[in-house]
């Protein structure tokens, strides 16, 4: 197959099809993901099967003998008749102490303990998305625009924050507890979420509006006619939904599932908060602590856990591309225009919907009313309530001239990095777009991949690859902070000029070059202001998961405080004692209200496309 | 002052040809209209000329200049796409004036020359809407004016009139007619419209399936088709396959359904006893024998259109069926039995093998 011909005609199609804007475009794309995604990564790798300078399986040989790591064996405690019937996979454990019962989990090593967090996590989160996105889809009920928006509340806030407000509410003098059991008699006993069940209760409210997104605009997408015809042949209700409906949304469905497995398995920020108990044996946690930043010191072992959480994450990746390349491409293309349909909810339809949508969001919001409250906490005693409220927390901010300037850090580091961003990006949708040229998928790969690579991974590849370099961070970590989150949240921005170059037909560029416009003139006066809209709502939804980073913020972080970012400021004031937690919970509603706003505006901006908040 | 002509020009898409080899020299100063059903090849094969496509073989020359490596931006071909692509975030003017400002033309030079544009559009004093409040042909003007402004060495229309409604094309179809006139500017006209590009065009080509089929004058194609297939295509015609009985000064062809027919002989070498298609045309038809030497087909009326000029009258013979329009003024039944008349030199002979 591969002739001198076929050779031949590839570079002459190269030659003819790639001028010097795309040669400097590609180029420059290459140049930053090869240095900052594929080489941190192959050295991690290398650094894996290495020992004492020799190829060696030596680190996974011991992580998998040690029960530490991995440890599936049989505790005993599992008598518990419910889950000894499935230890394997449940791995739930509930003891009761007095008047309390204790939820968590079986230690199974940290590397199952991560897999069996993320495997809770995506099927709770994917049925309670699935079944909400159908609802909204296809049902009109009063009410509606508002649940429309407050479902999509947990996108604001990462796991990090929701997790500072968690650890309030579901204490064992919590306000839940409080108020179902000690005031209003509704709980029989305490109940106490702790451990993985604690991490999978706050990465499932999370998570859900991500599965939520994905299979909404799936059941929305669907062409009516289809389900007409399954009617007209007959099925009705439950069966049209199961052979029809469903299997057509899979696509969407199955996407924001594994993306939550991989957003679970990744997650750093909620074992940080929880590191004083089981939830922090995880594996995203392990490598960390293995980390010493001030040094660039990193244990050997971390790197061979590092691959390990790669190849999971990378595994999910490639089996999410196998639908959203389908799917995501199809469905812009159609532009949104077909009413979908939808019928009124009838009297019982319409009882069943509110039970289900208010018992979600009275669970979604328990991390943000918790933050609130801690942002106006003075003193907090063994009340419903603050005992001692005050707005001073806020003052902080200004007057604290730490968090001041992590705050700083933030909105320049996040701006750098999305200016980087929208230029590399918009020029990576066009070449993927517009371009005829052999290797294009790969491109088109490597630019979407962040999405599935763990931030503790690239931050241990840069520490490894950077450290005897001018980029070191021990010199100054903010180069690398911004490129990290420049290759991560590349995907929102490309996905989004993707999109909107989609869009636009290529005739107004052919019209422009018809007319004697050079290929730069075109893009700058004609490409570029037709994508405008477009790039400017990725990269604003770049900019906002830029500000709430966690993984590369808090090791880069941990090397001078003077350079650390917000996120990195909130996990630190957090650890204080005394007031730690009121000013963490002040700076996350701050980070809140900045996502707030700009989500806001860029939903505004791209309209039904509300899947790219995903960044798939 | 600009002839175009392309040698051997091959494209091909992954396993489909789009353009087979296609040789074509369109005159300096006409309209030359490139006609065919859809995937023909046809604006692949303006693209070409374009520029936005590269040919995989074959050379593309404007006068003797080859033109067949240049981008699309040095070839000075002035393009209407079909969907128009009008700049959505420029007005009127700003889009007409887009190829002057290229140049580095003076604002002076520019303004004068759009307004010139938008009058021959017969647009004057638009220039300030944006495209969005401009209804289809007006829409269909401006591309044109913006395609000519630039003042191309030639005019590319890329099926132009296929988004206007069926009132509408006929008054731009006259526009690009006067216009290209006036201009005297050499145009090359993709349609899949038969009726357009007949009644618009200098020259026409068809084309199939990437092959170039016949190249004539609108009479020409319609007169005297050279295949089955044009003669399919290029208006209606009734088919009648049969084998060849005698061939001297005349074709004599003996249909399957029984008749005889005598024919003129073509441009096809036939031997007798090949098996051959007639094509008649419905025009031909008479119900009132002719002066001229004819052939006489007896059938029955099987359904009757009245059609205002003419009656369109469905004939069976045998187990064929007949088009034909005949007189308005005379009235038919159905089931009537008659005897349709065709002059000889009305029926064209052509392979079955087509």
């Amino acid at each position: 197959m591969f002739s001198l011909k076929a050779l031949k005609k590839n570079l002459h199609k190269i030659r003819r099809e790639m001028d010097l804007l795309s040669w400097v475009q590609l180029i420059s794309v290459l140049t930053i993901f090869l240095f900052f995604m594929v080489f941190p990564l192959l050295t991690i790798i290398t650094r894996a099967f290495t020992l004492n300078g020799a190829p060696s399986f030596f680190w996974f040989n011991l992580i998998f003998s040690d029960p530490y790591y991995f440890g599936l064996k049989f505790t005993g405690i599992e008598s518990f008749p419910f889950f000894s019937l499935d230890i394997h996979s449940t791995g739930q454990i509930l003891t009761q102490v007095g008047k309390t019962l204790y939820v968590q989990g079986i230690d199974y090593g940290i590397i199952l303990n991560s897999l069996i967090v993320a495997t809770y996590t995506t099927i709770i989160s994917t049925v309670v998305g699935t079944v909400l996105a159908f609802i909204m889809a296809r049902y009109e009920f009063p009410g509606k625009n508002i649940f429309r928006i407050i479902l999509l509340v947990p996108l604001i806030s990462s796991p990090f924050v929701g997790a500072i407000g968690i650890q309030r509410m579901i204490g064992e003098n919590g306000i839940i507890n409080k108020l179902l059991h000690d005031i209003l008699h509704i709980l029989p006993i305490k109940i106490v979420l702790d451990g993985f069940a604690a991490l999978i209760f706050i990465q499932v409210l999370n998570f859900y509006s991500i599965v939520y997104l994905n299979a909404y605009s799936s059941f929305v997408s669907i062409d009516p006619s289809l389900e007409e015809q399954g009617e007209n042949l007959g099925a009705k209700g439950f069966n049209l939904f199961r052979t029809i409906t469903f299997p057509l949304a899979l696509p969407g469905v199955w996407a924001g599932a594994i993306l939550t497995f991989i957003l679970s398995i990744e997650d750093l920020g909620t074992p940080v908060v929880f590191k004083a108990s089981q939830a922090a044996k995880t594996m995203t946690f392990e490598i960390f602590k293995k980390i010493f930043s001030p040094t660039g010191d990193i244990q050997e072992i971390a790197t061979a856990l590092s691959v390990i959480l790669l190849v999971v994450a990378i595994l999910g990746f490639i089996s999410i591309r196998k639908y959203v390349v389908l799917r995501k491409y199809a469905i812009v293309s159609k532009g949104g225009q077909r009413r979908p349909r939808s019928s009124k909810a009838t009297r019982n339809q319409a009882i069943l919907i509110y039970t289900f949508i208010i018992s979600v969001l009275s669970f979604a919001l328990i991390p943000h009313i918790g933050v609130f409250l801690l942002s106006i906490t003075e003193y907090w005693g063994n009340t419903l309530l603050p005992t001692k409220m005050t707005l001073n927390n806020y003052s902080i901010i200004f007057t604290n001239p730490d968090i001041a300037g992590s705050i700083f850090n933030s909105i320049v580091y996040s701006s750098a990095a999305t200016l980087l961003i929208i230029v590399l990006g918009v020029g990576a949708a066009y070449i993927i777009n517009r371009k005829r040229i052999p290797g294009r998928n790969f491109l088109d790969i490597l630019v979407t991949m962040p999405v599935a690579i763990p931030g503790i991974v690239l931050g241990i590849g840069y520490f490894i690859m950077f450290l005897k370099t001018p980029l070191s961070p021990l010199i100054n970590p903010m180069p690398l902070l911004i490129l990290s989150y420049t290759i991560r949240k590349f995907p929102f921005t490309v996905r989004s000029a993707y999109a909107g170059l989609q869009q636009t037909t290529i005739e107004m560029e052919e019209a422009s070059l018809n007319l004697g416009a050079s290929k730069l003139r075109t893009f700058l006066r004609i490409t570029l202001p037709l994508i405008a809209i477009s790039v400017l709502a990725g990269s604003m939804l770049s900019f906002v998961y830029a500000m709430s980073e966690v993984s590369t913020s808090l090791i880069f972080g941990d090397v001078n405080p003077t350079y650390a970012p917000m996120t990195w400021m909130i996990k630190d004031v957090l650890l204080q004692l005394g007031a730690g937690p009121f000013f963490a919970a002040t700076l996350g509603i701050l980070l809140m209200v900045v996502q707030i706003i700009i989500l806001f505006i860029s939903t505004k901006l791209l309209k039904q496309s509300v899947t790219a908040l995903t960044g798939l | 002052m600009v002839k175009i002509v392309s040698k051997g020009i091959t494209k091909r898409f992954g396993n489909v040809v789009a353009c087979d080899s296609i040789n074509i020299e369109v005159p300096d100063g006409k309209l030359f209209t490139l006609l065919g059903p859809s995937g023909c090849g046809k604006t692949t094969f303006l693209r070409i000329i374009a520029g936005f496509e590269s040919p995989d073989e074959g050379r593309i020359f404007f006068n003797k200049q080859d033109m067949t490596e240049l981008q699309p931006y040095e070839r000075s071909t002035g393009m209407v796409f079909q969907n128009y692509a009008l700049w959505p975030h420029m007005n009127v003017f700003e889009n007409i004036a887009y190829g002057l400002k290229v140049q580095k033309l003076d604002k002076k030079d520019i303004e004068k020359r759009v307004n010139k544009a938008l009058d021959l559009v017969r647009l004057g004093g638009l220039g300030e809407r944006t495209p969005f409040q401009l209804s289809g042909g007006q829409q269909q003007r401006v591309a044109l004016a913006r395609a000519l402004v630039i003042e191309p060495k030639v005019l590319l229309l890329d099926e132009p009139l296929s988004n206007l409604d069926a009132k509408l094309r006929l008054e731009m179809r006259h526009e690009i007619m006067r216009i290209q006139r006036e201009l005297r500017i050499t145009a090359v006209y993709v349609t899949h419209d038969q009726e357009e590009a007949l009644s618009i065009s200098d020259r026409i080509a068809i084309m199939k399936a990437g092959k170039l089929q016949q190249i004539g004058t609108p009479q020409e194609i319609y007169n005297n088709p050279q295949s089955v297939f044009i003669a399919d295509f290029i208006g209606q015609s009734t088919f009648l396959p049969g084998i060849i009985e005698r061939i001297g000064k005349l074709i004599q062809v003996k249909l399957d359904v029984g008749a005889m027919l005598q024919a003129i002989p073509g441009a096809f070498n036939f031997k007798k006893r090949d098996k051959v298609i007639c094509a008649i045309r419905p025009e031909s038809f008479t119900i009132e024998k002719p002066k001229e030497k004819h052939n006489a087909l007896q059938c029955i009326f099987s359904s009757i259109a009245f059609l205002g000029k003419s009656n369109r009258v469905y004939a069976d013979i045998g187990d064929q069926k007949i088009v034909a329009e005949l007189d308005p003024e005379k009235e038919f039944r159905i089931g009537q039995v008659v005897k349709l008349y065709v002059p000889i030199d009305e029926v064209e002979v052509f392979p079955l093998k087509d």
